[in-house]
């Protein structure tokens, strides 16, 4: 069994010192002595004057740029100890039994792991982003409270420091045995880690003696009072700080989210720090807020997850902001649909509060009220279907660059549709009861707090480095590094829905020897990712000072595709004022967005939304009915020569709560047929392979035969599980043919029609 | 926020010294040392000597004032003295209903408690009487102070300076006089009711509510302590009133909290 | 970019093994009917996740360095198209999962409820005590008290009622699809009928403190014959 103090401490001190002597080392080469002889007293004079005016000056700055960048390095401190918890998470679980830390020592870790990553790594950070191009995307001189930002920010260090305690108390406690008898230091001797889950759930947070835990419920209380202010400051700037010429119909997509998340974070964090006083009074003044007599231990869920579940939406909000405001520089057009990507930025901040008891699926509250949340948790789906299509539609047509910002988009994007799908299976109940408490709870959200919300961060310091420092970073080392964090992201935590599914709880440090294999496939994985957080660390701190200078005021080429923002005209005022810069102009230019244009969708763009939708809806019915009949043409066949077996379709009435009779079930079937996927097929025609409208009708058929030929399959083999798969695929494209001709006619029809009436 | 704005516009080569306080640092640093003191005293005194958190509560709650002050002097009272009412009216007044948004949550907790206690069996112990005539005089007392920070708010706005520094004196002396009135309920409940914070699951909901509005009270008396200092040295015109509007914000809002703490935890729990 | 794409396509073929991991042959009724009711939005969910993600790969494939970009064009009917589609069949997953949670084993508190209380009279009854850290099990109509081993006849209905001395704790029966998290201070609720003679874990699933990852027990599933005798066994034993 390792000493766990003893070993973090360790790790994280050899990691501070590397990242110190690194950047030491760097800024010495970059400015060697001028006569390479002993640098003398008057030197050395110079350096510390020069030291203590600089620290003075990061001390009391209230430059909204300044303080964006202390935020930027608290939450990468913070992500890497975080960062340094999972690893050890992860060595522990190489092997079934605790054999490396004590089970005690695993529960503080993924408790103080969770606390650090949501709390002190994603929103400073992204309050650090925000703070340093917010103000530069709506024409602001600074935040409009340049002060108050300060004290936001100089809250945090302070608060992360009273939630980690324990560990540095440890660590000082075990150097400090060595030459005081233990009795002199009982209180670094008693002072552990925190090891009640990051939901801090009463009664255990109440009854666990370790004392660590008032000082951890007052140091998240004196975060939320920084976010709280931070927040403040983020909706007043965006209300009344706007440049000329920036309304809220032209504001940025990243402000909009910022606004957004400041506005959830507004109302949830204080909630959260009441509800810590309360729990810091049940355990130290003998208040009954949370046991049985008064609000029971059912109180304190309800509250951590009114601020817990927004807050998972405060996390991510800004990470969309970033994917919407970056990822269309990489594809050369105007992102698609941002008045309908604002919308459901707002949608998502209204419905992330009403689903919290979602969490709390498995606790028996009333069956009623939890089926409406339920409902309001599915319904929370569409809003970040929107954003996902949008981006994906921003991609096509588009000229894509494979930079290292790209693949992180496109990677959040790809972990997030599996993230989020998962999500949909926890919200529904039933499902809910097997998966809550596994590690496909662990899956589903990792792929989101891993996979988009860093990507984004690492993508937006890789987007705006020549803009903070006036130097390139090593691209190839960042193109890698992104490509890592990406594999290392899906390996690990695709393993983790897979033994989630498989029935593993989560939280234990020991587990039943056959996930064996499992574990270590996701060791692995967790530790390429902490290799490439690593990477990307280095190329950030030696490209400071080694990596090419800048020399144009456009080094993303931006303005070929009149997507020069205004963060970069700031930055190419200032490298002319600067460097006497010539603000470079591109050869050519052209259109990343086109308003007045039609749109080239199957609806043509004639006629209002209304019209369009109801056209499209009989026009998908049409289709789907003549595709659903052709298709059971080949499904029938296949029932006779005996390779499908028609109770399977009973099944589906079942399901649905009817008899199981193959009749109802087919009826069902046609219903589906006819409406559910051609509506699908129509909002996605445009985005699928094929010229012709029927080649992609064939691509469309042979995707879903996948998913049938799964769910239908009812145990054939052989010869039988060939002619089966043959079948429905065939049956298939017999469907997506006939969808498609049917629409083909359909609007050929229709194109004729509204040429006689529009008289041209 | 008196530099910060006119001179971020010429946007200064590598600027620095417009954008500095040390203010921030040390209300940080204030706080910092005032929670962890407070945290202390949890740990419990046979782990830790009480000159320790003593210390560091005492200097804590010394620093976050200096700090305060510090701050609030260079934002506002400096920027009140130098350029007139420096950002747009409107900002301060957003600002405190957002905080006040924010601390309709913070109260929220509470009362989602109570209500559900409320929704239990009741009464779930011995209550005190807490249908006094002492409720019903501080209910006044704070009534009374908001229509006369209203009035003394209009007075200032006819240009009557008599007046206003009148009722807004005679704001801050009830604010005080209905704290006093608290601490005085307080002792009755605790020494002669042996009514306390850990008796049982309503005094949680008692004392955790009031204490809450307690605090607030607090605050906005100090806050009207800081008007009306003001406001004798002659700060505050018709137009320059800034500071005045949002006090009110702040008063009214902890006035109608008291009002809803009366209804749902006086007399919802005397019912 | 080869590299990239075998990355994600691999990453694919873990997406839809990971959805699928529910395996198939159920060994209770409530985990039937999850069971049932996980592929059936499976059903839905795979082909369209795999079908976005595999868009997404194409684009990229498609588009890059693409010579001839064109603008972004507004379309809000593909808007409102996408939108409704997406609702449509999120709806249909609602209404399914609405459907499921009708069912006694899974939600048995509303079974309860409507019938005042005597729905499972009929039930073996079992109590379950949950404590830091371990489970003690108390046979109703018996004196029949064990720990660490929850024996259970099959093709019987079950009912647990379960209590905890401390924290929160929660019984989690993977394969017999059971989770119910203990609160203190209540009784709560628990159905299942095992269909499947045999040995299960069962595991706690609620965060309990230092011995929650070594609170587990072993689910024995047996016919309702070799359960009476095994009854009777033990009665004799305590008696
Ligand atoms: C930023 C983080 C984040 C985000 C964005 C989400 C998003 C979602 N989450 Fe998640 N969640 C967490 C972080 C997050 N979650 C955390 C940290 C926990 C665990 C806490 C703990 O217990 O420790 C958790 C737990 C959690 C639970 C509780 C599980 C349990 O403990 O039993 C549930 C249950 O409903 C849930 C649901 C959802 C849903 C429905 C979404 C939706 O918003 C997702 C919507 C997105 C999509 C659906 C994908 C894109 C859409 C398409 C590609 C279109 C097609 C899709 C369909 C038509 C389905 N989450
Ligand atoms: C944002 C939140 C976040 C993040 C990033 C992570 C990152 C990781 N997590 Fe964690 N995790 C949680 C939130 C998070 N986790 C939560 C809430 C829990 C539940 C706790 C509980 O049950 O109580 C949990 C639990 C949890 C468990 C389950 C423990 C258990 O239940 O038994 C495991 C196990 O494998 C794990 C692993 C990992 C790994 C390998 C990473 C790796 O990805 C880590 C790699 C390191 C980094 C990615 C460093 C960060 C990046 C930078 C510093 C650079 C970027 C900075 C800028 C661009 C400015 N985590
Ligand atoms: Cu009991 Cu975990
Ligand atoms: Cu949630």
């Amino acid at each position: 069994m390792l000493n766990r103090a003893i070993v973090e401490g360790t790790a994280l001190t050899v990691l501070a010192l590397s990242v110190l002597c690194l950047w030491l080392r760097e800024r010495q080469k970059a400015r060697p002595e001028s006569d390479g002889g002993y640098t003398t007293r008057e030197e050395i004079g110079f350096e510390i004057g020069r030291l203590q005016s600089e620290l003075s000056r990061w001390l009391t700055t209230t430059d909204h740029r300044d303080i964006g960048l202390l935020y930027i390095a608290f939450g990468t401190a913070a992500g890497l100890w975080g960062g340094v918890d999972a690893m050890m998470l992860r060595t522990e679980l190489l092997t079934p039994p605790a054999d490396i830390w004590t089970p005690e020592t695993y529960n503080a870790l993924f408790t103080t792991h969770g606390l650090t990553m949501l709390i002190f790594f994603v929103l400073p950070v992204f309050f650090g982003i925000g703070n340093y191009v917010l103000p530069l995307l709506i024409g602001a001189d600074d935040m409009a409270f340049p002060r108050v930002n300060a004290i936001g920010f100089w809250l945090l260090p302070p608060a992360l420091i009273l939630v980690r305690m324990g560990l540095m108390l440890q660590v000082l406690g075990q150097v400090l045995n060595l030459v005081l008898p233990a009795d002199a230091i009982r209180f670094f001797l008693t002072m552990r880690e925190v090891s009640v889950g990051w939901t801090l759930y009463a009664p255990l947070s109440v009854q666990q003696p370790n004392p660590q835990i008032d000082l951890l419920l007052l140091g998240l209380h004196l975060s939320g009072i920084a976010t709280t202010v931070g927040a403040i400051n983020f909706i007043t700037t965006i209300a009344y700080e706007r440049g000329e010429g920036v309304s809220w119909a032209n504001l940025d997509i990243f402000s909009w989210n910022m606004l957004v998340t400041s506005g959830i974070a507004l109302f949830a964090f204080p909630l959260l720090g009441s509800a810590l006083v309360m729990l810091l009074l049940d355990r130290n003044l003998g208040t009954a807020f949370f046991a049985t007599e008064g609000g029971g231990a059912i109180l304190w869920q309800h509250l951590f997850w009114f601020w817990g579940h927004p807050e998972v939406y405060i996390l991510f909000l800004p990470a969309t902001g970033l994917m919407s405001l970056i990822l269309p520089k990489f594809v050369g057009r105007k992102l698609f649909g941002y008045q309908y990507i604002v919308y459901s930025t707002l949608g998502l901040g209204v419905l992330s509060f009403g689903v919290w008891a979602h969490h709390m699926f498995t606790t028996s509250a009333d069956p009623r009220v939890k089926l409406s949340f339920m409902a309001v948790s599915i319904a929370i789906a569409v809003p970040s279907a929107i954003k996902v299509f949008n981006w994906i539609t921003t991609m096509w047509e588009g000229d894509i660059r494979l930079t290292a910002p790209f693949i992180l988009c496109a990677g959040g994007i790809g972990t997030f549709i599996i993230g989020g799908v998962t999500g949909v299976f926890l919200a529904v109940i039933p499902v809910d009861i097997l998966y809550h408490g596994t590690y496909y709870v662990v899956g589903h959200f990792h792929l989101i707090v891993v996979g988009i919300i860093p990507f984004l961060m690492i993508a937006a310091s890789y987007y705006w480095y020549p803009l903070i420092t006036g130097r390139w970073y090593d691209t190839r080392m960042a193109r890698f590094q992104a490509l890592l964090i990406v594999f290392g992201s899906f390996v690990t935590f695709m393993t983790l829905l897979v033994i989630g599914g498989l029935g593993l709880p989560r939280r234990q440090a020991i587990y039943p020897p056959e996930y064996q294999f499992a574990q270590q496939i996701a060791t692995v994985g967790g530790y390429v990712i902490g290799l490439s957080a690593l990477l990307w660390l280095y190329n950030m701190l030696v490209s400071y000072w080694r990596g090419t200078p800048v020399t144009t005021t456009d080094p993303w080429g931006l303005k070929a595709t009149n997507q020069f923002t205004r963060e970069w005209q700031w930055f190419e005022q200032r490298m002319m004022d600067k460097y006497d810069m010539e603000p470079t102009e591109p050869e050519t230019t052209r259109r990343s967005y086109a308003p007045e244009a039609e749109p080239a969708g199957l609806a043509g763009g004639v006629g209002t939304v209304a019209q369009t939708v109801s056209r499209n809806a009989w026009m998908a019915a049409a289709g789907g009915f003549v595709g659903t009949v052709l298709m059971s043409g080949g499904l029938i066949t296949a029932i006779l020569i005996g390779v499908l077996d028609p109770v399977s379709f009973g099944e589906i009435a079942e399901l649905v709560g009817l008899p199981a009779s193959p009749a109802i079930g087919a009826g069902l079937f046609l219903v589906g047929g006819t409406v559910t996927w051609p509506l699908l097929f129509l909002a996605f025609s445009d985005y699928l392979p094929g010229r012709l409208l029927f080649e992609t009708g064939l691509v469309f058929a042979t995707l879903i035969s996948s998913g049938f030929a799964i769910a239908f399959y009812t145990g054939q083999s052989g010869l039988a599980f060939v002619g089966y798969l043959t079948f429905v695929l065939v049956s298939h494209w017999a469907y997506g043919i006939g969808l498609t001709v049917t629409f083909q006619y359909l609007k050929s029809d229709e194109v004729l029609q509204s040429r006689s009436d529009g008289g041209g | 926020m008196a530099g910060s704005t006119e001179t971020g516009t010429e946007h200064p080569a590598e600027d620095g010294h417009e954008h500095r306080s040390r203010w921030p640092l040390v209300a940080a640093l204030g706080a910092a040392s005032l929670y962890l003191g407070v945290g202390l005293v949890f740990v419990g005194l046979d782990l830790v000597p009480s000159v320790v958190p003593t210390v560091l509560g005492g200097a804590g709650a010394i620093g976050l004032l200096t700090g305060l002050a510090g701050w609030a002097n260079e934002a506002f009272i400096a920027e009140y003295l130098q350029r007139g009412e420096g950002k747009a009216a409107e900002l301060y007044t957003t600002t405190m209903i957002l905080f006040l948004v924010s601390d309709v949550a913070t109260f929220a907790a509470g009362f989602v408690y109570y209500a559900v206690i409320r929704a239990g069996s009741w009464p779930p112990a011995h209550l005190p009487p807490l249908l006094g005539s002492l409720v019903v005089i501080n209910t006044a007392l704070l009534l009374t102070s908001s229509v006369t920070l209203h009035y003394g708010h209009e007075a200032l706005e006819d240009g009557n300076r008599e007046r206003f520094l009148g009722l807004l004196g005679v704001t801050l002396a009830l604010g005080v006089v209905f704290l006093a009135g608290q601490v005085y309920e307080y002792y009755e409940f605790v020494s002669v009711e042996g009514f306390g914070i850990g008796s049982g699951a309503f005094g949680s909901a008692f004392y955790g509510l009031t204490g809450l509005h307690g605090l607030h009270v607090a605050l906005g008396v100090l806050l009207l302590g800081i008007a009306f200092g003001r406001a004798l040295r002659g700060h505050y015109t018709p137009e320059r009133d800034t500071a005045i509007r949002t006090t009110s914000l702040y008063w009214h809002f902890v006035d109608l909290v008291w009002v809803f703490l009366v209804v749902v935890l006086y007399v919802g729990a005397a019912l | 970019m080869r590299l990239r794409r075998r990355v994600i396509q691999a990453s694919l073929v873990v997406v839809g093994l990971s959805l699928f991991a529910a395996p198939a042959a159920a060994q209770s009724v409530n985990r039937a009917a999850i069971d049932d009711l996980n592929e059936q939005l499976l059903y839905v969910a795979l082909p369209l996740t795999l079908f976005v993600e595999l868009t997404l790969v194409y684009v990229i494939y498609r588009f890059r360095n693409n010579d001839d970009p064109k603008p972004t064009v507004d379309d809000p009917a593909l808007e409102v198209t996408w939108t409704a589609a997406t609702g449509a069949i999120l709806v249909f997953v609602g209404v399914s999962a609405f459907v499921v949670m009708a069912n006694p084993y899974i939600t048995p508190a509303a079974a309860e409820a409507s019938t005042d209380g005597d729905a499972f009279a009929d039930d073996t009854e079992i109590d379950v005590l949950a404590y830091q850290w371990g489970w003690e099990f108390s046979y109703a109509d018996t004196n029949v008290t064990t720990e660490e081993r929850l024996v259970i006849p099959a093709d019987e209905n079950v009912t647990f009622r379960l209590q905890t001395t401390d924290v929160i704790h929660a019984i989690y029966i993977p394969q017999l699809g059971v989770k119910q998290d203990i609160f203190p201070g209540r009784t709560m609720t628990a159905r299942t009928r095992a269909t499947e003679p045999g040995e299960y874990r069962l595991y706690c699933a609620e965060m309990c403190g230092a011995g929650h990852s070594k609170m587990d027990a072993t689910v024995v599933v047996k016919n309702q014959s070799a359960y009476d005798a095994w009854v009777e066994n033990r009665t004799a034993a305590a008696g």
